[in-house]
């Protein structure tokens, strides 16, 4: 859930007209940002991207990630997930309803780097910086 | 910047003059990458919350048991349960030259828009009786593209190939056989709006050529 008072904007709202989000840890109120892969994918992003990234803060099941995602069937479900830290986040825009699907979404138009992706295990900081399979 | 941005930049001015945009734009950029796809899609908004979409989606491709393809999709905003309509598959993707993909992939997006547009405008019950999956809905009974649409299309291959020669025939002919639904009287139109606005020059009667 999204703290309350938090508008979503409407799917056809483009990336110029979607706010810049200045206080992401607060909005998602302790939560993070999910960025979801394939299995061919592992290893790609753990050192961040400056691609844009479209990102949800809710949790799916594999076989639920095309349809409230928008990906096209061909591409296969996702089945490992990168959590990112909101704090360590920059040009981050929304939240945005998903289009077609129904889920909400945020924009990160840089991308992310290497300290966003959390750590899987406690282990000493940054040390273990990899994906999650989804379960 | 995605590595497709520059492919979609290149895009967006043919769905622009059919009256989408595109969705997201970051420094010039159109899109990104949406959880392992590279998404492109351009938006025809409309009052009634029904928006139509026109969506090129690229994989990454290249790891074990990720298929390299691309697919162009038409939809129409109905939430969970909107309506879509694949217009495109190829796979692999740079399987054809590499204009001819471009100009596939062009006529592909104006399809798509095309497509989400009828679907928008078709009723609920009839759409509900109608397979998903049919790539054509022969329900919606219409067999051409829109002659807006269909400027578009000639004037993008014009543009793949200023330097060649076309007759109004071979316009219609690779038009066809690129999937899109026109005539030889909405494509002889289109030409003679092209050649009157300077978009083409007639090198000869019937015969035309890009500026």
């Amino acid at each position: 859930m999204l703290l309350a008072r938090t508008a979503i904007a409407p799917v056809d709202a483009d990336l110029s007209s979607l706010p810049r989000v200045a206080n992401l840890p607060d909005q998602l109120g302790g939560r993070y940002l999910l960025r979801y892969l394939l299995r061919s994918q592992l290893g790609t992003l753990t050192s961040g991207t400056s691609d844009t990234q479209f990102v949800t803060p809710t949790p799916y099941a594999p076989e639920e990630t095309i349809s409230w995602l928008t990906l096209p069937p061909a591409s296969g479900s996702r089945e490992w997930v990168l959590l990112l830290d909101p704090n360590q986040l920059t040009n981050v825009y929304g939240p945005r309803w998903v289009r077609l699907g129904g889920g909400v979404e945020y924009i990160l138009a840089s991308g992310f780097s290497a300290e966003a992706v959390v750590d899987a295990a406690t282990v000493p900081k940054g040390s273990a910086r990899w994906e999650i399979e989804v379960r | 910047m995605t590595p497709y941005a520059e492919l979609a930049r290149r895009l967006s001015p043919h769905l622009e003059r059919a009256g989408l945009r595109p969705l997201d734009v970051w420094r010039d950029a159109i899109g990104g990458d949406r959880h392992g796809i590279y998404d492109y899609t351009w938006v025809s908004p409309h009052p009634d919350g029904r928006h139509c979409y026109a969506s090129l989606f690229i994989s990454h491709g290249g790891g074990e048991g990720s298929p390299e393809f691309a697919e162009v999709w038409g939809a129409v905003e109905e939430g969970p349960r909107s309506p879509t309509t694949l217009v495109l598959h190829l796979e692999p993707m740079f399987s054809d030259a590499v204009w001819d993909l471009e100009l596939r992939l062009q006529v592909a997006m104006l399809e798509a828009a095309r497509r989400a547009e009828l679907l928008r405008r078709a009723d609920a019950a009839e759409r509900a009786k109608a397979d998903p999956r049919a790539p054509w809905p022969k329900w919606l009974g219409m067999e051409r593209a829109p002659y807006r649409v269909t400027v578009a299309a000639v004037g993008a291959l014009f543009e793949q190939e200023p330097e060649r020669i076309w007759r109004n025939s071979e316009v219609l002919t690779a038009l066809l056989e690129r999937d899109f639904r026109t005539d030889r009287t909405h494509v002889n139109a289109a030409l003679s709006l092209l050649y009157r606005v300077g978009v083409i020059r007639r090198v000869r009667r019937g015969a035309y050529r890009g500026v």
